[in-house]
């Protein structure tokens, strides 16, 4: 692999809500580590980008219908809602907000310099687009784009539970089934998001967030039992782990 | 064994005292509109806090889908926290895993007991038909009509309504959402339509979204998912009890 490649940002701008589960901090360490490139740490995205009227446009970009891009005007309620996340810094789930939307908003909020570099906004909300072939939204993980987002939601919410875990009761589940899938308060929650950034990574790298291999951790998984053994216990794989080399010994 | 009494002594007693109540409810200062799990929660919280509230339900009877837990089974379900509503009305119930369980017609007939004792005003068998609106479109009461009215033929039927004034009206009417209905009938608002049933994520939503959704107007109970394009529940009712609850206190506030 040719080591002259060259890293198409200086620095990574990282914004993060507040989770129990995750330390900014790490993650930081672990970015630095891994693409070797400063890393800015930040904090709430829209709480740090907020003026007035910010929370009208974040609801306007909230899913009205499951099967189409339709955007309403919000209803005041709404608004209020939504000024009650930024400010609280609380998620709601089940509210779905048009990924393509939200990244676009997001986008116009940043300052030049982030939006040169790259950018990752670690967020709760659940971000949806719309999958053309079945024609209907789908909730995503991660969203490679400026900025980039990584959604703890999308996370726990994106990749399908097995079959069986929908079919079976509460009970039966937590007694028969030793998988478990992501919850919204896990210690594994780490681990997902570290490989959800890489993919952000290697988006702004290469163009291509995913890896067919299984077993890489940017492996696009759509089943949680994929999620825990690609991205929770997953590592690069050779070609992956070449390519970031190059960039780290640039 | 019985008192003395005529046919005439009756229908006057009947007439009487129930003129005597359309004429002190002409205004109120809450309209409550269905009296389902939400509304009667609602004008009970409200009447408790000394509010004068009137109920206005299309049926003759009142509770709504309450009575029954789904597929007419008659066991009703509520998850956590809901169950501090059923210990604070008297409630029986019991613990099912994660949900509580209880009988239906104890449970929905309790709520209606506990309403009327707190003081609240009911006219069922009448029909809410539309908004009344005053400066900048604020709503200031309901059009209302009996209900058989609208079940007759139009050329037996042409029946005048009536208007009754009141501070705020609540719009408790289920997934009709029909009083928020009437302002989307004039392009005051644009409603969402309830979504696909996700039980985990609606009734947080629900009680999220409960509140003012125009002026002199709040939403309560499953009109609120119909408001916001909110996932439906089913047959589990603490978000409508909660809803109800939150719904008094925004008025409660708003009267001050």
């Amino acid at each position: 692999m040719n080591s002259w490649i060259e890293l198409p940002f200086e620095k990574i701008f990282l914004y993060t809500e507040e989770h129990d589960d995750l330390n900014p901090r790490r993650l930081k360490k672990f970015l630095k580590e891994k693409v070797s490139c400063d890393v800015v740490l930040k904090g709430d995205f829209f709480q740090e980008k907020y003026h007035e009227g910010l929370e009208e446009r974040i609801a306007e970009t909230r899913v009205r219908e499951k099967t189409k891009r339709v955007f309403l005007k919000p209803l005041p309620k709404e608004i209020e809602i939504e000024n009650k996340i930024i400010k609280d810094g609380r998620n709601i789930s089940g509210i779905i907000y048009d990924g393509i939307a939200l990244t676009a908003l997001m986008r116009d909020l940043l300052d030049r310099e982030e939006k040169r570099e790259h950018t990752v906004v670690i967020t709760k909300r659940s971000l949806g687009t719309l999958e053309m072939n079945e024609n209907r939204y789908h909730v995503r993980a991660v969203l490679a784009s400026v900025p980039s987002s990584v959604s703890i939601t999308g996370i726990v919410e994106g990749p399908a539970k097995p079959r069986a875990y929908y079919l079976a009761g509460k009970k039966e589940k937590e007694n028969t089934s030793d998988f478990r899938p992501m919850q919204y308060s896990d210690e594994r929650m780490e681990s997902a998001v570290r490989s959800y950034l890489i993919q952000t990574i290697f988006w702004r790298l290469t163009g291509a967030p995913f890896c067919s291999k299984k077993g890489c951790r940017l492996y696009n998984s759509h089943w949680q039992k994929e999620l825990m053994d690609y991205q929770v216990k997953g590592e690069l794989c050779g070609d992956h782990e070449d390519i970031l080399r190059c960039f780290r010994e640039r | 064994m019985f008192g003395k009494a005529s046919e005439s002594d009756v229908t006057r007693a009947i007439v009487r005292e129930f003129g005597k109540q359309l004429e002190g409810y002409a205004d109120s200062e809450v309209i409550v509109i269905g009296g389902g799990p939400s509304g009667l929660m609602a004008a009970r919280d409200l009447a408790m806090k000394g509010r004068k509230v009137l109920v206005i339900e299309r049926n003759n009877y009142l509770g709504g889908g309450f009575w029954l837990g789904g597929y007419l089974m008659n066991t009703v379900t509520v998850r956590p926290p809901g169950e501090e509503v059923l210990d604070e009305l008297g409630i029986p119930y019991e613990k099912d895993g994660d949900l509580y369980t209880t009988m239906g017609p104890h449970a929905c007939s309790k709520l209606i007991s506990e309403a009327c004792d707190e003081g609240i005003s009911i006219l069922n068998m009448t029909e809410f038909q539309d908004i009344v609106l005053r400066e900048n479109d604020r709503v200031g009461g309901v059009v209302i009509n009996w209900t058989p009215v609208s079940e007759l033929p139009r050329q037996i039927t042409c029946v005048d309504p009536i208007s009754l004034e009141a501070d705020l009206v609540i719009d408790a009417t289920g997934h009709d959402a029909c009083v928020v209905s009437k302002l989307e009938e004039r392009g005051m608002i644009e409603t969402r339509g309830f979504g696909g049933m996700w039980v985990d994520k609606s009734e947080d939503l629900v009680v999220e979204h409960t509140g003012k959704v125009h002026d002199g107007l709040i939403v309560t109970g499953m009109a609120v998912s119909t408001t916001y394009g909110l996932p439906r529940m089913g047959p589990t009712f603490g978000s409508m009890l909660l809803s109800g609850r939150k719904g008094a206190e925004i008025v409660h506030e708003l009267l001050d």
